[in-house]
């Protein structure tokens, strides 16, 4: 089974979410593919530059290296 | 008496051999979950060790991964261990390598808009909301 973050799955982590962040993780380590909504990315990403976060901002661009953006016409996921 | 010598002796000598066997207690099953149990937990522990050592080895060649908790972290992977039901002797180690690299990249982004300040937070949520295309 797949599995796409949404921006409030995203933030959670980001905020600090333990509960959210061992769900995630606990499907990783059962092997599932997990992707980042590709919409969700750009969400984020201009979240963090209106805050002018630019450490945050670097350090968000490896999960999305990690997971991969999945973007709304790829068939297979939605 | 007639009856008697009828009855074929090498089935009397059977019966009574059987009745009179000692039949010592069967310990199989016991000693077969005991050894189970410990292959199982030795597979357990060895996964464990080769979880621990790739968590090092990643955490110190990986400048985003400098600030994690080791020892929390690990601490909630073996947790999750017991709670995932996974055989691992289908998991090569480059996708166990793979899956590690996953749960540090999700460890390190944990919690980092708390660095910020509370207007800068409010900043963030106000960009992030989503608008509403059709009013």
């Amino acid at each position: 089974m797949r599995y796409v973050l949404d921006t409030n799955i995203i933030t959670a982590i980001l905020k600090g979410n333990e509960r959210v962040k061992q769900k995630a993780q606990k499907l990783i380590l059962q092997g599932k593919e997990i992707f980042i909504n590709g919409i969700s990315y750009y969400e984020i990403k201009r979240g963090l530059l209106y805050a002018n976060a630019q450490a945050q901002l670097k350090k968000f661009e490896m999960p999305c290296k990690q997971f991969g953006l999945i973007l709304p016409d790829t068939q297979n996921i939605f | 008496m007639r009856i008697l010598f009828d009855f074929p002796v090498s089935k009397i000598i059977q019966s009574e051999n059987v009745s009179t066997e000692y039949q010592p207690p069967q310990f199989e099953t016991e000693t077969a979950l005991i050894d189970e149990f410990a292959n199982n937990k030795s597979k357990h522990d060895q996964l464990s060790l080769k979880i621990s050592e790739f968590v090092d080895r990643l955490i110190d060649t990986d400048e985003l991964f400098k600030g994690i908790d080791k020892d929390k972290l690990l601490e909630t992977v073996f947790q999750m261990l017991n709670d995932v039901p996974v055989d691992w002797n289908d998991v090569s180690e480059d996708e166990l390598i793979e899956r590690i690299k996953r749960i540090l990249a999700l460890e390190a982004i944990s919690g980092i808009l708390k660095e910020l300040n509370p207007e800068q937070i409010k900043t963030f949520d106000e960009a992030v909301k989503r608008r509403h295309l059709f009013k």
